[in-house]
């Protein structure tokens, strides 16, 4: 065997087990949309907490990069979003974590995407998501 | 650049084999996690390749168990109250399983009505389905105790968690009825839940459209 075959084979055997061996977790088993992809599709209208509270789904979607973009609820706490925004209308994990529906399809092709406030273990916003709500395929 | 490789190596596998080793050292010895856990471990004996184990002992009495490594996967931590984070170190065997079942009945909401939300249909399924299937796996006292965590932190003026309460204990109810009588399967607790939220058993506060 020749140095280099011998350098490939070391290389898989060593480096590759660890990267294998390390567990996902449950946030990176959810599927989420980039900021890039929800502004191709929703458009970036300028986000309005006013208008956001009574906005139809198309309506608040259109809001949605913008309201990430700003970072606006980042370190809030889930009942500022709340009182902000109005009574969640999504789910994830808990029904104590804020999500807002922005598109709702039977097609599971499609599926449904909610906005969704990641917290901390304190319970403070770290980061808002655009996540996939229904029919999300596992990774 | 061998060297290099060699210590690159050294560096991503040594800590995880070490961990792993003095797992099963501290497993083997059979010392119940609790308040003289770290004593009993200080003085353990040791081989050549677990000498180093004392030195993990704190972290191995917490709970380094495979159970927590599972759970890590399919729980969002940061969601999880205090309550909830006590009841998992109390029975980390147990909230696998909690887990388990809470993914199910997510994944049979979503199918059953194309989306999982709040205060709807398909929260009223989701809670009903996760208490049905836990009383089945636990046992209805550990299951409540669960369910009940999960929405500790809420106020209790709050009519969201009063529906969640009152659709929890109608699974609670169902499936004790269910296998008592012998006939507990998911698809007769499904059919159950769609029962109740057509004849109105089960709370909606916001009702949105059946399911399938």
């Amino acid at each position: 065997m020749n140095r280099k075959a011998g350098f490939v084979i070391a290389f898989i055997l060593f480096f590759l087990p660890p990267f294998f061996s390390n567990a996902t977790t449950y946030l990176d088993q959810q599927e989420f949309m980039s900021l890039d992809t929800a502004e191709k599709k929703y458009g970036s209208g300028s986000f309005d907490a006013l208008k956001f509270r009574t906005a139809k789904l198309n309506e608040r979607a259109a809001m949605a990069v913008s309201l990430i973009r700003s970072k606006k609820y980042i370190g809030k706490l889930p009942n500022d979003v709340k009182k902000d925004l109005g009574p969640y209308s999504g789910y994830f994990w808990s029904d104590s974590i804020p999500t807002y529906l922005v598109e709702t399809s039977t097609d599971k092709a499609k599926g449904s995407w909610q906005l969704v406030f990641l917290i901390d273990e304190q319970g403070a916003i770290t980061e808002v998501k655009i996540h996939k709500n229904c029919c999300a395929t596992s990774k | 650049m061998k060297p290099i490789l060699i210590v690159l190596y050294l560096l991503l596998n040594v800590s995880s084999v070490a961990d792993d080793l003095c797992r099963k050292w501290f497993e083997a010895s059979r010392i119940p996690k609790g308040p003289e856990c770290l004593n009993k471990c200080a003085v353990l004996s040791t081989g050549m390749g677990t000498f180093m184990c004392p030195n993990l002992c704190k972290q191995l009495c917490e709970d380094n168990s495979l159970s927590k490594k599972l759970l890590e996967q399919i729980a969002y931590y940061p969601g999880l109250n205090k309550k909830e984070r006590q009841l998992i170190s109390e029975h980390p065997k147990e909230a696998v399983e909690v887990y388990n079942q809470k993914n199910k009945a997510e994944s049979e909401s979503q199918k059953t009505f194309g989306r999982d939300s709040s205060d709807d249909e398909s929260d009223a399924f989701r809670h009903f389905l996760w208490a049905a299937l836990l009383t089945k796996e636990l046992g209805a006292n550990l299951a409540k105790e669960f369910l009940d965590a999960h929405e500790s932190e809420d106020s209790s003026e709050n009519p969201s968690k009063a529906m969640d309460l009152a659709n929890n204990r109608a699974g609670i109810l169902a499936a004790e009825k269910l296998i008592n009588s012998g006939k507990f399967s998911l698809d007769a607790v499904k059919q159950e839940a769609l029962k109740g939220i057509k004849d109105g058993t089960l709370i909606v506060l916001k009702p949105q459209g059946a399911g399938k």
